[in-house]
């Protein structure tokens, strides 16, 4: 279980700058929890926080009742696994180089990867429907296959080798039990065919397997669909938090947004449908 | 199914047979003939077998010297290269044999001697130059931490590449005050030459490359992790900090030690890197070691056309490098775009 | 001869102390140039200088002999005083250390940084300057100063040189004088190792301390060449038509010279005891001849920098190291 009690962090190190101000988030495990709020409002900073790779100025964030400064780093990479908004490499990589990174954490120092290893890389492509591409450049892929394709290394690095020594294939229930993912904005960038492919993904790793995932994004109606509890952001505060159905009113855009909007409950799908009316731009 | 790392291992294997080849076959090649079977022949007192000496004293130091610089070279340029995230840099771009050249134009300008204890294992000018490089950077590494206690690629290369401008102000400076004839050997020694004559010239800069090559072996994972960014890297459970630290100083170092031995010669550390990422991949467990082999083996190459090319003159064997090298930057780069 | 040599002692001692002491009774304090490798530096010269490829230029004169001269070149500013129109001399090259007279005369720099604007202000009637000095002789032009270009040549030049700078300040018989002495002495050492079998030598003028790597040789042109087959040696690298020639230590292994001469100007760290020490670095290559049978030679002399009068002496100096 992942928490933040009181994070504030400013990128100036000075207080009239904050971009995070007293934020508490409890991430229940196994359950999506979605960081909803418009741009600048936090959110990457928030989810940089909660994986670790920035260190707040007052609070702290705890992972499974232990603060991430106690963690060794490896082993929480084994249990924590990110996504960025976009990934941009450096040299020429092929998609299954990628996806092997993921395993990193689980290697020594001058250890290489073995066949459970190499199993659970390709394990991880299927589950994400990019195995065709394993020895492709990852620069010659789309932005959504390339998506797909970091979702699959988190997977492998989330994946514990136990069970599958013997490389028979990996399946989702190979994750570790308190696996947890981190997604930042993961459809921003995409069409919206890409987009409902990785919506779909997350889902099935959600339901099949109880993956927990912290996901932000400005997308309501993508975080309206996916996600389970929600963390409204509006300039480094928390607005509300707690179940979708709780938190999303109209009232709670009105102050999120600054817009009007309708939210009615899609008869076919079940899920919420906001129609966005009006601009009200703050005086 | 084998793991990419298994199925490119040929290739390196390749590499370093090249080098080992290029290293037997170099001290054969010379612009005088030597009688082989006299080179080794034990029954010859050794000053007077005038092919042993050739082959032994004139030949064979040269060769491993080139392999030693060429593959120091070589890996630097690939660390430089994942550490500052861009293909392009080299392992001169921080300075480092800009600081190595300072030291050594000081000791030719100036004909320093050293005590005999010392020059019994370095003479002047490569000590000189050695100590020009260790001192440019720590002189580097200081002004990437006065910003911020992390340290940042950014700021480290803008420190690079002002203390480069710096320096080499300061070459010109003593340059300018030195008279003709040592500003003639200054710059002959810019341009490179292996001719070391005997092995305890390789012997003193031989730690700091082993040194270096070991962290170079635990870079490799790292490396990899940092060519998605920092953030990426540190999510997926590398000290960050720790890495970019190793990777800079022990490039660095190997950068320093070659550079003293040889002087700044150029291409070798670019164009190696770059034609076996091309050939090979990007993983760095296989770019690291196969790029040291084929810098060696390409260096070798270039100073036996060094020294037969206009025999009994020498060539410096920087100019061999830039001719090859830089037209096949070029091609590189055309090809590419 | 004797003179000379004296004069040669008394001067290396105030070489030493020129380092450290500076004359501040001159109007312009000498610089104190490095002398590590002066006669690597007045070799290069020589081929810098004589790149230039034209004849020596002179420009109109009056009649009268010059009262005010310029000289940039050593070797020239030793003729000036040797044909005895030393009194004239009012400006001197920065390297320039003889005769001792020329300790208390203005600097005005030398091939590489002409002061062009001392040298206007000395207002000489003549400048002797390198032919490669093209930007100082458009000055002078311009100025309508009088001067006359310069080209190091072999033996036979230093003797044509001074002939014609004998003529030029208006001594032309001392001029023809030296030169014939120049000449007789030159002859009577030939005539001397004529016969005796002339040793393979290497000519080094320049190498990294304290190894044997940046080995500078002298090539079959150049008045070291000449100096050196006039005293008896045959130069390993005769074949090569260059003054300098950066040897590869194998070159120099498989023409196995049986004399090595190592020639430097004196200087502050250029002392016996250093010199006593190059030949340990010489033992890197054993199988050289010169090596086996002990005969490395380091010859600290001015005499061996300059291709001016004094050469006769340099030469001598030579021959008596190759044929003892």
């Amino acid at each position: 279980m992942l928490q933040a009690a009181d994070l504030s962090f400013g990128y100036t190190g000075t207080s009239s700058s904050l971009v995070l101000d007293r934020v508490s988030v409890t991430v229940p495990g196994g359950r999506v929890t979605g960081i909803l709020g418009p741009n600048g409002s936090g959110k990457t900073t928030l989810l940089r926080l909660l994986a670790g790779t920035l260190r707040p100025q007052s609070g702290r964030v705890l992972f499974e009742d232990s603060d991430l400064r106690q963690w060794p780093r490896r082993r929480l990479a084994q249990q924590l696994a990110s996504v960025p908004q976009d990934t941009h490499l450096a040299f020429d990589y092929s998609v299954l180089d990628v996806v092997l990174m993921g395993r990193y954490p689980h290697l020594g120092a001058f250890q290489v990867e073995g066949p459970s290893d190499l199993a659970i890389a390709h394990g991880a492509l299927r589950a994400t429907g990019t195995d065709a591409f394993a020895d492709r450049p990852f620069t010659t892929l789309s932005g959504g296959e390339r998506q797909r394709v970091v979702i699959a290394s988190a997977l492998a690095q989330l994946a514990t080798a136990g069970t599958n020594a013997a490389g028979t294939g990996f399946n989702l229930s190979d994750l570790s039990t308190n696996g947890t993912l981190l997604l930042d904005e993961p459809t921003a960038a995409l069409d919206l065919g890409y987009q409902l492919e990785i919506a779909a993904l997350l889902e099935r790793l959600n339901r099949e397997r109880g993956l927990t995932m912290v996901i932000s994004t400005h997308d309501l109606a993508f975080a309206a669909s996916l996600c389970d509890d929600l963390v409204l952001l509006r300039e480094g505060r928390v607005l509300a938090c707690g179940p979708v159905d709780d938190v999303l009113t109209e009232d709670t855009i009105r102050a999120l947004y600054d817009v009007e909007a309708s939210i009615h409950r899609d008869a076919a799908s079940g899920r919420l449908v906001i129609v966005p009316r009006r601009h009200l731009p703050t005086a | 199914m084998t793991s990419p790392l298994a199925s490119r291992l040929p290739f390196v294997a390749g590499a370093f047979a090249a080098l080992i080849v290029a290293v037997l076959v170099a001290p054969l090649i010379g612009s005088s003939s030597i009688n082989l079977a006299r080179a080794f022949d034990a029954s010859v007192p050794f000053d007077r077998n005038v092919d042993a000496q050739i082959f032994f004293i004139a030949r064979l130091p040269r060769a491993l010297a080139a392999a030693l610089v060429g593959a120091s070279l070589a890996a630097a340029g690939v660390v430089f290269q994942a550490l500052l995230r861009n293909p392009l840099a080299t392992p001169y771009t921080l300075g480092v044999s800009t600081g190595a050249s300072l030291g050594a134009m000081l000791a030719i300008t100036f004909g320093w001697t050293l005590p005999s204890v010392i020059t019994w294992a370095l003479p002047p000018v490569p000590a000189a130059a050695l100590a020009g490089a260790m001192g440019s950077v720590l002189i580097v590494y200081w002004l990437a931490r006065a910003r911020s206690a992390g340290l940042s690629t950014t700021v480290l290369l803008l420190a690079g590449v002002t203390l480069n401008s710096f320096f080499s102000a300061l070459i010109l400076f003593v340059q300018y005050i030195g008279n003709f004839a040592d500003v003639y050997r200054a710059m002959r020694w810019l341009m490179g030459n292996l001719d070391v004559s005997t092995y305890r010239q390789l012997v003193a800069p031989l730690p700091f490359i082993a040194l270096a090559a070991v962290a170079f072996a635990w870079l490799a994972k790292p490396l990899n992790l940092l060519a998605a960014g920092t953030s990426a890297a540190e999510a997926r459970g590398l000290d960050v900090q720790r890495a970019q630290r190793i990777a800079f100083f022990s490039a660095s170092v190997i950068t320093g030690a070659a550079v003293s031995i040889g002087g700044p010669i150029g291409f070798v550390g670019i164009i190696v890197p770059h034609l076996v990422r091309l050939v090979a991949g990007a993983d760095h467990r296989i770019v690291l070691p196969a790029s040291a082999c084929i810098g060696g083996a390409f260096l070798v190459v270039c100073d036996v056309i060094a020294r037969t090319l206009l025999a009994p003159v020498e060539l410096p064997v920087g100019i061999v490098t830039a001719v090859i090298g830089g037209p096949f930057f070029l091609w590189l780069l055309i090809r590419r775009s | 001869m004797g003179s000379a040599r004296t004069a040669l002692g008394s001067r290396l001692s105030t070489s030493r102390d020129a380092v450290v002491r500076r004359d501040s009774t001159a109007p312009c304090p000498p610089r104190t140039a490095h002398r590590t490798a002066r006669l690597l530096a007045l070799a290069l010269v020589a081929l810098a200088a004589s790149c230039g490829g034209q004849a020596p230029a002179v420009s109109t004169s009056s009649d009268a002999a010059p009262a005010r001269i310029v000289s940039l070149i050593p070797a020239v500013t030793e003729t000036i005083y040797a044909v005895g129109a030393g009194d004239a001399v009012i400006g001197v090259g920065t390297f320039d250390t003889y005769p001792p007279e020329v300790a208390s005369v203005a600097r005005v720099g030398g091939l590489l940084d002409p002061d062009t604007e001392r040298i206007l202000a000395l207002r000489p009637d003549l400048v002797f300057l390198y032919g490669s000095q093209t930007d100082l002789v458009a000055q002078l032009e311009r100025a309508g100063i009088p001067y006359q270009t310069y080209r190091h040549g072999g033996i036979a030049g230093i003797v044509e040189t001074t002939r014609s700078i004998g003529r030029r300040v208006g001594h032309a018989e001392r001029g023809d004088a030296l030169a014939d002495a120049i000449e007789r002495d030159l002859a009577a050492i030939r005539a001397r190792v004529t016969g005796r079998a002339r040793p393979r030598t290497l000519i080094v003028f320049g190498r990294e301390e304290g190894q044997l790597r940046g080995i500078y040789a002298s090539g079959g042109t150049g008045f070291i060449h000449d100096m050196v087959d006039a005293a008896g040696g045959e130069n390993i690298f005769a074949d090569v038509v260059q003054e300098a020639v950066q040897a590869s230590l194998e070159s120099i292994l498989a023409r196995a010279p049986e004399v090595i001469l190592e020639f430097r100007a004196p200087g502050a760290t250029r002392t016996e005891t250093w010199a006593a020490q190059q030949m340990d670095i010489w033992r890197g290559a054993p199988s050289l001849p010169a090596v086996r049978n002990g005969r490395v030679h380091v010859l600290l002399d001015q005499r061996l920098v300059v291709p001016g009068p004094r050469v006769a002496g340099a030469v001598d100096l030579i021959a008596r190291t190759l044929h003892p």
